[in-house]
């Protein structure tokens, strides 16, 4: 299962490695909402802007402490359902997200480690490209 | 006990109990709303199935790793 994104290399540049996403609460997934997420090998965790988490009306399920850069907080979990469409990726149907602040307006959603865990991630600067394989049998 | 929809009772409820918790079920899953406890499961998705199950999709319910020390994440 793979997915390959082709862009302007500047584009890739300024934007990093941005994906299709889809969420929704975990026991009713009719109606998920779609947004842009950006790989962030950064990231230990999957994040969601605050928001992103009140329009899907995701119930929260913990607090945990968050070390970003410059400040260091408490933020609310959810669980979530994640689906990435137009690829074949597979989906999580139960996935613990933190709901942090994001202050880039081209994405609501960071995937982190949690989920590149399962992945295979590559990437081609010079070619604005970047292929994702996902090795879950 | 009824919760709050910030799961302060709840911590405050894992937080009382984590040292008998630990020996046992370090590194596991517990699921707790009020001070009700749903179970200890092995990962993140068995525990919501029990929360889900227990006390209702949309009810506040806390999913807790059992650790001795607090995990810390960081977000560059």
């Amino acid at each position: 299962m793979a997915l390959i994104v082709s862009r302007r290399a500047s584009e890739l540049l300024n934007n990093g490695p941005l994906i299709k996403v889809t969420i929704g609460k975990p026991s009713d997934y009719t109606n998920p909402t779609t947004v842009r997420a950006l790989i962030d090998t950064g990231a230990a965790f999957t994040i969601l802007n605050p928001a992103l988490a009140e329009t899907c009306q995701l119930p929260p399920r913990g607090k945990t402490l968050v070390h970003a850069v410059g400040h260091q907080d408490y933020y609310l979990e959810y669980a979530a359902s994640i689906q990435f469409p137009d690829s074949d990726l597979g989906s999580l149907r139960v996935h613990r997200v933190v709901a942090c602040p994001i202050f880039h307006r081209e994405m609501s959603c960071l995937i982190g480690r949690d989920i590149l865990q399962h992945w295979e991630l590559r990437y081609n600067g010079p070619l604005g490209q970047f292929s994702i394989q996902d090795l879950r049998s | 006990m009824i919760s709050d929809h910030s799961l302060e009772t709840e911590l405050a409820f894992y937080e009382q109990h984590k040292q008998e918790w630990l020996p046992e079920h370090e590194n596991e899953f517990i699921v707790i709303a009020g001070a009700s406890i749903a179970g200890f499961y092995r990962n993140y998705e068995a525990a919501w199935d029990a929360g889900a199950q227990r006390f209702g999709a949309e009810s506040p319910f806390l999913i807790k790793q059992v650790c001795s020390i607090e995990p810390v994440y960081y977000v560059y």
